[in-house]
């Protein structure tokens, strides 16, 4: 008895800590992948074999850099010239700014002492940042600390920006102190800080929500609900409490800072109301703000320009008509979901749309083009007020010293490339050196042919861009372009399926906003006798000799072979139509529906109604196959109650074929396959990769295809060690040096000897610069407004040498995906409204990064432009918008920059997710020549543990070679290929799943994953010790608790013989 | 049944609780994660099979092993809720931005959690007059 109560207490603990321990393990181990990450546990060690192998002879990719060191402030460099060069000035009336540094500053707004500075979720920062308060006072500017105290003191922390709502649910709040507050606050420190009165309008967006409908901006009855990028009655109340005391002589100038990544609504910058001297638009700075402050004192001069249009009024952008999504009104009748899911993914994700109804007229080449065509007296036009829509148009920007371009020339210098010729002179009077960026356009012609084959032709486009050096006053450079004669093709969807050239005038405009380049454009088009209404013309009268017009005839052979070889049989492929299945026009299961896209001829018919301007469209039974094609066989586990209908269940199909041969003996690693005798690279379809390939084992092929969290699993018995990849697209900032053991700051520390007795880095004798964090980039928007394709490749160095020096051998980035409208969530992370900036800028990123073995997932290829419902969302838009705009983005950076791998769209090309869209990994794969894989990051949100009706199944993009790798789904889905093991007569998908692996070591093999690996050196799988220590408790538990149930059982006999 | 209650101590009342707390946390957990990934069935069957046969050994005046029976099922419960509910709480973990914890999940946790404590404790308070 007097054992009774310990024995009761031993029985109870150890059995509840036995299922508790052994409930955590199961947990844990499903999530070894995450969990290692965390720690910092790598899952293989290698062993080198032979002791005579030099480490300089295993390192494949090497750094420019000797240390970490001077890494570190090469990134800070880089950042701080972005934010130097990407920062537009957009107003300076009377040369308010530079400031001198006399003039004393009060700075208003939240934003001044709590500035956005990126995105939310995957482009967030992670680094030591300054704020424009702190950058205007390291730059030597006495400012109104009195005030600074106020918005900084507790009393005004109800102030500050926020948001409500849950995931997917997001709203924002503009919030900030009213001028009831402000103005008596700042009564007494206004008369002796009152030179400048600096104004900061922040706005923040992100990862999984839109921008649309906030929650205390002001409603104008137009559609756009509580307009989160209008002037909030607060910050309207602050600036007109400002003016007022301009008026009064207590303020000299007041100046505005835009701090978005991307446009807010810019008529108050122009209203004299507001009384607004300058104003800069400042993206959102990263780390980099520092550079800000210089900017105001003169020290830098700015010379971005816009990589967006700065609209007056949102309404006016017909983008916004169809920005969001709509439910086909039908879905439910004809068996499609269209159920919101009640947990984390409020979403409908098998039954949205949205129709990209402008085709190639989006951004300027809406603005401009409709202008243009008022000014040459085009029918149809309709209303359109020029200055009423465009406050700012792409590409503006100002500078504190002025500059001339000529003697422009553009020459054909061989079969496809025209060489332009330009001087740029700063012509100022001032002190100021300066850069200036030179756009250069093309106006095409939009003739007969382009008119009965429904081309669209904007009236000019973006084609490449250069950028002086710092010229001082009475400098000149004379700079050359070169022009791919390609970009001068259209996109024929519908005759010759391909890219032609179109018979007529085709004009080149050098530098200049894109209105500038219109006007002169225009100015050339009348020097060549074409009729033009000059009282229509809007800015400045263009100018011809900036100009260069030259014809060319029809052709639609020139461009009709791809320029990069197929990945999936080494030959050069006839481009033509692939997604005619996305044009809602075209789509074979169509039905009755049919949307009037934009076209020149009939400006009047585009909609400015925001709320029902939309097209409705019918799902048809079609699409509703398709849909469920996609899905996973237990789909409709949210709805139980509306399973699909049995006729849309798709499983994969068996057949007779033989499997792949497994766990073959042919004595084969990796390194082997990286060059051939002669020191050749073998290529990716060598007969060898089927002789190393025949050696994996089912569960390896499983293992790698179903489980890619944030790097690929490792096959240490082939030598494939685990890659990691890491977030972006704004660096790498959440990651470390000291990251993985093939990181050149690990090796090296180990040559230098700088590890404990147990191998470790010690970590009192290691580089302590190693332990800094990586550089968080500014938005990329500001790369874009630099044109400074030199700072773009300094950024991408930046971001592949750290991948280098940490071991992190990919990165979720670039952020390819176009800023279609200001209220897009996620404009921190790319660049423009422009395919053409965001191709170029990306190539080159991506290039510098490709060539340190980082390999890039451009992201999210493509149409990824919503946040909100971004889940399975159908996007229909014409072909030649597609290729000439949202695929732009994309194929450059593989063409020229060599990008690896994609990870693709949340969003559907027409019905088709971006992972299960066979036309897309041929455009990738088999026109623009991708090597490596694509992978889907959205899987882990779709598995059904969001609770939303799952939209895609990783064996459907794997046997369908869509998608190659999952990221973001813990635990994995190599289970789900458990039904297809060999001999189970799934042949066919056991080969789609060793071809995907394959793509994934062929990826592995050329990155920097292999630094530190020779042929000599063995990869040994390593239990991580937390792996150890559960599986050493739940042994311990589990035979503490059966000792102590039989002590309870051998208690309770002898009891019961007791009794009896 | 005056008589079945004779002997009946605090432990046996506390037994009852149980059956009674097994009984409302299989409803509440099946009304708010039903329909959805979020349910595990197995541990809507074990917490009503468990209060069944406890219901069983005591009808059959084997009260002593009731205390045994109950943690047995309220930790086996407890431990398939996890398995499933640790998705929804991984995906917050995981940095997806959140804001506000589900009733829901509030009120699962507390039922699954504290119908565990009260089975430990139970497991010391005598059942019947020996």
């Amino acid at each position: 008895m007097k054992y009774k109560i310990v024995r009761k207490a031993a029985t109870t603990a150890t059995f509840v800590l036995a299922s508790v321990l052994f409930t955590g393990t199961i947990i844990a181990n499903a999530n070894a992948t995450v969990i290692n990450q965390a720690l910092g546990i790598n899952s293989f060690k290698k062993v080198e074999t032979n002791a005579s192998t030099k480490l300089e002879d295993k390192i494949y990719y090497q750094s420019d850099f000797d240390n970490v060191g001077d890494l570190n402030k090469f990134g800070e460099a880089a950042v701080q010239q972005q934010i130097e060069e990407g920062t537009v000035l957009l107003k300076n009336d009377k040369n308010a700014l530079p400031l001198k540094k006399t003039e004393k500053i009060s700075l208003f707004g939240d934003g001044a002492y709590n500035p956005v500075f990126s995105g939310t979720g995957s482009g967030s920062v992670n680094a030591d940042t300054v704020t424009y308060a702190r950058s205007l006072k390291a730059a030597g500017f006495t400012i109104n600390e009195d005030l600074e105290n106020k918005y900084m003191s507790e009393e005004w922390a109800q102030y500050k920006r926020g948001t409500d709502g849950r995931f997917g649910q997001t709203k924002v709040r503009i919030n900030g102190a009213p001028w009831d507050v402000v103005g008596p606050a700042c009564e007494n420190s206004l008369k002796e800080y009152g030179d400048v009165a600096f104004f900061v309008v922040s706005r923040i967006g992100g990862e999984g929500y839109d921008l649309l409908s906030g929650i205390d901006g002001q409603d104008k009855g137009d559609g756009l609900g509580n307009d989160y990028l209008g002037l909030s009655a607060t910050e309207e109340s602050v600036l007109k409490g400002l003016k007022e005391k301009k008026d009064a002589g207590i303020i000299k100038k007041i100046i505005v800072v835009i701090n978005y990544s991307s446009m807010v609504e810019a008529d108050f910058i122009k209203d004299p109301a507001y009384g607004v001297d300058a104003a800069l638009w400042a993206g959102a700075p990263g780390q980099g703000n520092l550079a800000f402050g210089k900017l105001i004192s003169g020290e830098y001069n700015p010379s971005g320009r816009l990589p967006d249009t700065m609209w007056m009024d949102n309404a006016k952008n017909p983008i916004n008509v169809n920005f969001g999504h709509w439910i086909y009104p039908n879905a439910e009748q004809i068996g499609v979901s269209t159920m919101v899911g009640n947990l984390l993914y409020p979403e409908v994700t098998l039954s949205s749309y949205m129709v990209y109804q402008e085709g190639v007229y989006m951004g300027y080449k809406y603005t401009e083009t409709r202008y243009e065509d008022q000014v040459l007296g085009t029918p149809n036009v309709g209303s359109y007020v020029y200055n009423d829509v465009v406050a700012y148009p792409f590409a503006h920007g100002l500078s504190y010293s002025s500059f001339d371009v000529s003697n422009v020339k553009v020459e054909k210098t061989d079969l496809r490339d025209y060489t332009v010729t330009l001087t740029v002179t700063n012509n100022s009077t001032s002190d100021y050196a300066g850069k200036y960026s030179v756009p250069i356009y093309v106006s095409k012609p939009y003739g007969d042919y382009a008119k009965k084959n429904e081309i669209q032709v904007p009236s000019v486009e973006l084609i490449n861009f250069t950028k002086t050096k710092m010229l001082k006053p009475g400098e000149s450079e004379t700079l050359t372009v070169t022009l791919d004669e390609r970009y001068f093709a259209s996109y024929d969807a519908n005759n010759a399926k391909g890219y032609v050239l179109m018979d007529g005038d085709y004009y080149i405009a050098v530098g200049g906003s894109a209105h500038e380049a219109v006007n002169n454009v225009l100015a050339a088009k009348k020097e060549n006798g074409v009729s033009i209404d000059e009282s229509k013309i809007v800015g400045e009268k263009g100018d011809a000799s900036v100009v260069a017009k030259f014809g060319l005839s029809y052709n639609a052979t020139k461009y009709a072979i791809s320029d990069a070889v197929s990945t999936t049989d080494g030959q050069r492929h006839q481009i033509t139509n692939l997604f005619d299945e996305s044009d809602i026009n075209k789509y074979s299961g169509r039905g009755n529906n049919h949307v009037d896209y934009y076209t020149r001829d009939h400006w009047d018919k585009v909609s400015l109604d925001i709320v029902n301007g939309h097209p409705v469209l019918e799902m048809t039974r079609q699409m509703a196959m398709e849909v469920y094609s996609q899905v996973p066989e237990s789909s409709g586990v949210y709805n139980a109650a509306q399973k699909p209908s049995g006729e849309f269940l798709q499983p994969i199909p068996k057949d007779d074929g033989a499997y792949p041969t497994f766990g073959a003996d042919n004595g084969l690693q990796l390194i082997d396959l990286m060059y051939d005798d002669e020191g050749n690279e073998i290529p990716y379809n060598h007969p060898i990769w089927d002789e190393y390939m025949d050696q994996m084992t089912w569960d390896e092929l499983k293992l790698i295809c179903g489980d890619a969290n944030h790097g690929t699993q490792p096959c240490t018995r082939l030598g494939k060690p685990q890659a990691r990849e890491e977030n972006g697209p704004n660096g790498m900032p959440r990651i470390k040096y000291t990251q993985m053991p093939n990181g050149l700051f690990t090796l090296y520390e180990i040559e230098k000897g700088n590890v404990t007795a147990d191998g470790k880095l010690d970590k009192e004798k290691m580089d302590p610069e190693g332990n800094k964090k990586l550089t968080s980039f500014a938005s990329n928007g500001l790369i874009a407004a630099s044109f400074n394709k030199e700072l773009a490749y300094n950024v991408g160095k930046t971001i592949g040498e750290q991948g280098l020096w940490s071991g992190c051998s990919g990165l979720y980035g670039l952020g390819l995906n176009i800023h279609r409208s200001p209220y897009l969530g996620r404009t921190s992370e790319y660049y423009s409204e422009d395919g053409m900036l965001t191709g170029i800028i990306g190539a080159i990123e991506t290039k510098a990064l490709e060539e340190r073995g980082v390999h890039v997932y451009n992201k999210h290829c493509a149409l990824n432009e919503l946040e909100s419902n971004r889940h399975g969302v159908q996007v229909w838009l014409p072909e030649q918008a597609l290729r000439e705009i949202y695929l732009r983005a994309f194929e450059l950076p593989i063409i020229d920059g060599g990008a690896f791998a994609t990870m693709n769209s949340f969003s559907r090309f027409g019905t088709y997710s971006g992972a299960a869209c066979k036309p897309l990994a041929d455009f990738l794969r088999i026109e623009c020549g991708m090597r490596g894989a694509i992978l889907t990051d959205f899987y882990g949100d779709m598995n059904g543990n969001q609770n939303v009706d799952p939209y895609y199944e990783q064996v459907y993009g794997v046997y369908y070679g869509t998608c190659d790798l999952v990221d973001g789904s813990q635990p994995g889905a190599e289970g789900h290929f458990d039904k297809f093991g060999p001999n189970t007569g799934y042949s066919k998908m056991a080969w789609a799943m060793r071809e995907a692996v394959k793509r994934c070591c062929y990826q592995t093999l050329w990155s920097c994953a292999m630094n530190g690996i020779s042929s000599s050196t063995k990869l040994v799988p390593i239990t991580p010790w937390w792996q150890i220590l559960l599986t050493t408790l739940d042994v311990v538990f589990a035979l503490a608790f059966v000792a102590s149930l039989g002590w309870t059982v051998v208690a309770l006999v002898k009891e019961e013989k007791e009794r009896k | 049944m005056k008589e079945f209650f004779k002997n009946k101590k605090f432990g046996f009342y506390v037994t009852l609780a149980l059956v009674a707390l097994f009984i409302i946390t299989a409803i509440v957990y099946s009304n708010s994660y039903g329909n959805t990934a979020f349910m595990s069935w197995p541990a809507f069957i074990v917490l009503l099979v468990g209060a069944g046969l406890t219901v069983v050994l005591v009808a059959l005046k084997q009260d002593r092993f009731a205390p045994a029976l109950a943690l047995a099922t309220s930790v086996v419960a407890l431990c398939l809720y996890i398995l499933d509910i640790y998705y929804f709480i991984s995906s917050i973990a995981y940095g997806i931005q959140f804001s506000g914890i589900p009733v829901e999940l509030i009120a699962t946790m507390v039922l699954f959690i504290g119908t565990m404590i009260v089975a430990i404790a139970n497991i010391f308070f005598p059942q019947v007059e020996e």
